[in-house]
């Protein structure tokens, strides 16, 4: 009897709050939506084959490759956008980025980009073993809905003359992210 | 002993007079009767809606990169609708924009819905966008409607609708969380 009327007041107060559980029957009802909006990153290269071409004879290759690209930093994060060569100039005997004919044959580039990302300072040098930076992004960086474009890398590849005469394919991938 | 025998005779006479009466004029009736009366009971039963919805719903990415938000809930609803005249309505609002600032604001269009699955009345159509400054359709409930008990009411009670939401995932919007409230109302003709 005495244990009894121990579990009469939690189970005045279980049948009490379990009844607010329960979802009311009444004119109106209301529902709360909740979102949890994250940092999101991403890229969408416009260009699929970037041409390299010699203007004048012996002249360097040029080209340029465009992209677009959509982001989200949080207040206190930030973004990149890194490149690397994944595959390199193939078949042999022409250009190559990891192991050229002659050592100051480089395959590089600049970058031009649409804010908010900042664009790479100067000229930099691909790598087939490294990510090489593109564009840096501060944090509370938005693009707008159908993402921020056209941007572009300006690409110059060295006219050796010890390249045989054919034509060759290598691959670069962009990376974009956010935090 | 002659006064006495006089009461005594008086007494005999007058429960002889009773008697006599009781004969000529039947047994008087008993003190309880039954007595059968008739009453009109009238009952005016209004027309009737009432809708329950669950707390909260999460939005969940669909899909990867900037792919928009989802989500879904169940309406709940009982009706007893007029038995002739105009259709009735179940309709949402949004009583305001997403808080805090800086995420989706839903006067801007992002959030769309589209409804099925009504046990009682007919869906909205197509995809829905949901507004705070106007209510917006659910499900349309004809006359002469209501629910439970089969025929011709509905077999199901509480009646249910379906909505599956979708949320703009727009870069815009800054990283965080937020919470808007939508508002279903029954309204009955």
């Amino acid at each position: 009897m005495r244990n009894m009327g121990k579990l009469f007041g939690p189970i005045v107060l279980g049948l009490l709050s379990s009844a607010s559980l329960f979802a009311q029957f009444a004119p109106t009802g209301n529902t709360t939506l909740q979102v949890n909006v994250g940092v999101e990153a991403g890229i969408r290269v416009d260009t699929a084959i970037t041409n390299l071409l010699s203007p004048s004879t012996f002249a360097d290759y040029v080209g340029s490759t465009n992209f677009t690209y959509k982001i989200r930093t949080s207040s206190g994060g930030s973004g990149t956008i890194t490149m690397q060569i994944t595959s390199d100039f193939a078949p042999a005997g022409g250009p190559s980025v990891a192991a050229p004919p002659d050592p100051t044959d480089t395959l590089a580039y600049t970058c031009s980009l649409i804010a908010p990302g900042t664009a790479c300072a100067g000229s930099q040098t691909a790598s087939t073993t490294a990510q090489t930076g593109v564009a840096t992004f501060g944090g509370d960086a938005h693009s707008t809905k159908l993402g921020n474009g056209p941007n572009s890398v300006a690409w110059t590849l060295s006219n050796d003359p010890l390249y045989d005469t054919g034509a060759y394919n290598a691959t670069a991938t962009f990376t974009i992210s956010a935090t | 002993m002659r006064h006495h025998n006089g009461r005594l005779v008086l007494m005999k006479a007058g429960l002889m007079v009773l008697a006599c009466v009781w004969a000529s004029n039947g047994v008087p009736p008993a003190q309880s009767d039954v007595v059968v009366l008739s009453q009109t009971l009238q009952a005016q039963l209004a027309a009737v809606g009432k809708v329950s919805a669950p707390a909260s719903v999460t939005f969940n990415p669909t899909g990867t990169v900037f792919s928009p938000y989802a989500g879904s809930l169940t309406l709940r609803y009982r009706v007893r609708s007029t038995p002739t005249g105009a259709v009735s309505t179940l309709t949402v609002q949004a009583t305001g924009d997403f808080s805090p600032s800086g995420g989706p604001i839903i006067s801007s269009g992002p959030l769309t819905y589209s409804c099925s699955g009504a046990t009682l009345g007919t869906p909205c159509g197509g995809v829905q966008t949901a507004s705070t400054t106007a209510q917006t359709s659910v499900t349309t409930i004809p006359s002469a409607a209501c629910t439970g008990g089969g025929a011709p009411c509905s077999a199901a009670d509480p009646n249910t609708v379906d909505l599956n939401f979708s949320l703009e995932n727009d870069p815009v919007y800054k990283a965080g969380s937020y919470t808007a409230v939508l508002t279903f109302t029954i309204s009955l003709i």
